[in-house]
C-alpha cells in the first residue's frame, strides 16, 4: 500500500470510502433528476419544457438557467478527479474511463450554460444547444451521456472494492475492506 | 370685450372640462405571460384581464410568432370574468406578440400588444395544444440504456454480495486443487 500527505492523498486514503459514499449521493440525485424527467415525459406525457426533473419543478429557474444540470456535471467531474488516485489496476482504467466522458458531458453542459447566460445561442439554434444535441435530442441525449458514465464508474466501483491482490497493494484506502493503520507504512505485496 | 373673453375663456372652460372629466376606466391589462416574460415552457394558452367587463364576441386576440405568422388556435377569445383566454399552439421556442383589439360592455374599447419569448422548443412533433395533450413515444434507445444501467447495478451489487471482502479474487477463479495461500497478500 502506497503512503503519500496532503489533502489529495487523504482524500484517496482515510476518507476514500467516505468520498465515493458522498460521490455516489450525488451521482444519485443527478440519476433521479434525469429518470423523474423521464418519468413525466413518457409516463406523464407532459411537455418536454415542462418534465423539469425534481429541483426544477420547485425552482424552474434551476433548468432555465443550465445552472442545475451544470452544477452536477461539474461536481461529478471534480469528484471523478480527484478520487482517481484512490483507484490501481482494471478499476483505475474504468474510472478513467468514466471521468474522460463526464469531461465531455461538463463540456456540453458549459456550452448551454454559456448560451442561456448569454442568450447567444450557438448552431443557429432557438434555445441553448450543444454539439451532439445536434443529432439527438436533448433528454435522450443526456440520459445517454449519463448511462455511459456511471456503467464504467459502477464497473471502477466493483473492482476497487473487489480487487486483486496486485491492486490491493496499490491502493491508499482501506475501500476494499482492509483494516489499515493509516500512519504506519503497509509492506508492499509481493506475490509468490 | 365679450369677443375677447370667449377666446380666452372658451378654451380654458373647454380644456378644464376635459381635464376634470373622468377618464375612461384605466388599461390596467394584466397578461399571462406578463409581458417581456420569458418561458422556459411554451404556454398552451394566453389570457388578457382588463378591469372591465370584456366583450369576446366583438373582441379579438391574436398571438404572433416572431416572423409574423399566427400561433393562435381561435378566432374568438374565450371570456371569464375581466378575462380573455385564447388558445395558443407554440412549436418551437422564440419570440412572440400578443395583439388585442377589446371591445367593453361599456362602450369603451383598447388595443395593444404584449411580448413573451419561450426559451425551449417543445416536442419535436408539435405541441399539446392541437389535442390538449402530448404523447411521447418512450425512446427505445434511451429505455435500453436505463434498463442496462439496471442491469449493472444488480450484478454488481450480487456480486458484491457474492464475494464478500477479505475473499481472494485470484484463488477464486482458480481451480480449488490449486488454491494456495501464497495466492493471498503477504
Amino acid at each position: 500500500m502506497r503512503q503519500n500527505s496532503g489533502v489529495l492523498a487523504r482524500i484517496n486514503g482515510r476518507y476514500h470510502r467516505v468520498m465515493l459514499r458522498l460521490f455516489l449521493i450525488v451521482v444519485i440525485a443527478h440519476w433521479a433528476e434525469h429518470l423523474v424527467q423521464a418519468y413525466q415525459i413518457w409516463v406523464l406525457n407532459k411537455p418536454r419544457p415542462q418534465a423539469r426533473g425534481v429541483l426544477g419543478q420547485f425552482w424552474p429557474w434551476l433548468v432555465t438557467s443550465e445552472w442545475l444540470h451544470y452544477g452536477y456535471a461539474i461536481v461529478m467531474l471534480v469528484f471523478l478527479f480527484l478520487l482517481l488516485p484512490g483507484f490501481s489496476g482494471r478499476s483505475k482504467v474504468w474510472w478513467g474511463i468514466a471521468l474522460g466522458l463526464q469531461f465531455w458531458h461538463h463540456i456540453e453542459h458549459l456550452l448551454l450554460l454559456i448560451q442561456a447566460q448569454t442568450g447567444t445561442f450557438f448552431f443557429g439554434g432557438t434555445v441553448p444547444t450543444s454539439v451532439a444535441q445536434l443529432v439527438v435530442p436533448r433528454v435522450e441525449l443526456h440520459l445517454f451521456y449519463n448511462s455511459v458514465v456511471f456503467i464504467p464508474m459502477v464497473i471502477a466501483m466493483y473492482l476497487h472494492l473487489r480487487p486483486t491482490p496486485a491492486e490491493r497493494a496499490n491502493v491508499t484506502c482501506d475501500c476494499a475492506g482492509q483494516q489499515t493503520s493509516f500512519s504506519q507504512p503497509v509492506p508492499r505485496v509481493t506475490t509468490a | 370685450m365679450l369677443r375677447l373673453l370667449r377666446i380666452v375663456l372658451l378654451p380654458l372652460v373647454v380644456g378644464s372640462v376635459l381635464l376634470l372629466a373622468p377618464a375612461p376606466a384605466a388599461a390596467a391589462t394584466v397578461s399571462n405571460p406578463a409581458d417581456g416574460a420569458a418561458l422556459a415552457a411554451a404556454p398552451r394558452q394566453v389570457t388578457l384581464t382588463f378591469t372591465r367587463e370584456p366583450v369576446a364576441e366583438a373582441s379579438q386576440v391574436s398571438v404572433l410568432s416572431g416572423d409574423g405568422r399566427p400561433v393562435s388556435e381561435s378566432a374568438q377569445p374565450v371570456r371569464a370574468g375581466l378575462s380573455l383566454t385564447q388558445p395558443v399552439g407554440i412549436a418551437r421556442a422564440g419570440d412572440f406578440t400578443i395583439v388585442y383589439s377589446v371591445k367593453f360592455a361599456d362602450g369603451g374599447h383598447e388595443q395593444g400588444t404584449r411580448r413573451f419569448r419561450v426559451l425551449t422548443d417543445p416536442a419535436p412533433g408539435g405541441t399539446d395544444a392541437h389535442a390538449g395533450h402530448t404523447a411521447h413515444d418512450v425512446d427505445p434507445v434511451s429505455a435500453t440504456l436505463l434498463v442496462v444501467d439496471g442491469l449493472v447495478v444488480l450484478v454488481v451489487v450480487f456480486l458484491l454480495i457474492l464475494r464478500r471482502p477479505g475473499a481472494d479474487p485470484v484463488a477464486w477463479r482458480l481451480p480449488s486443487a490449486e488454491r494456495k495461500s501464497d495466492d493471498r497478500t503477504a
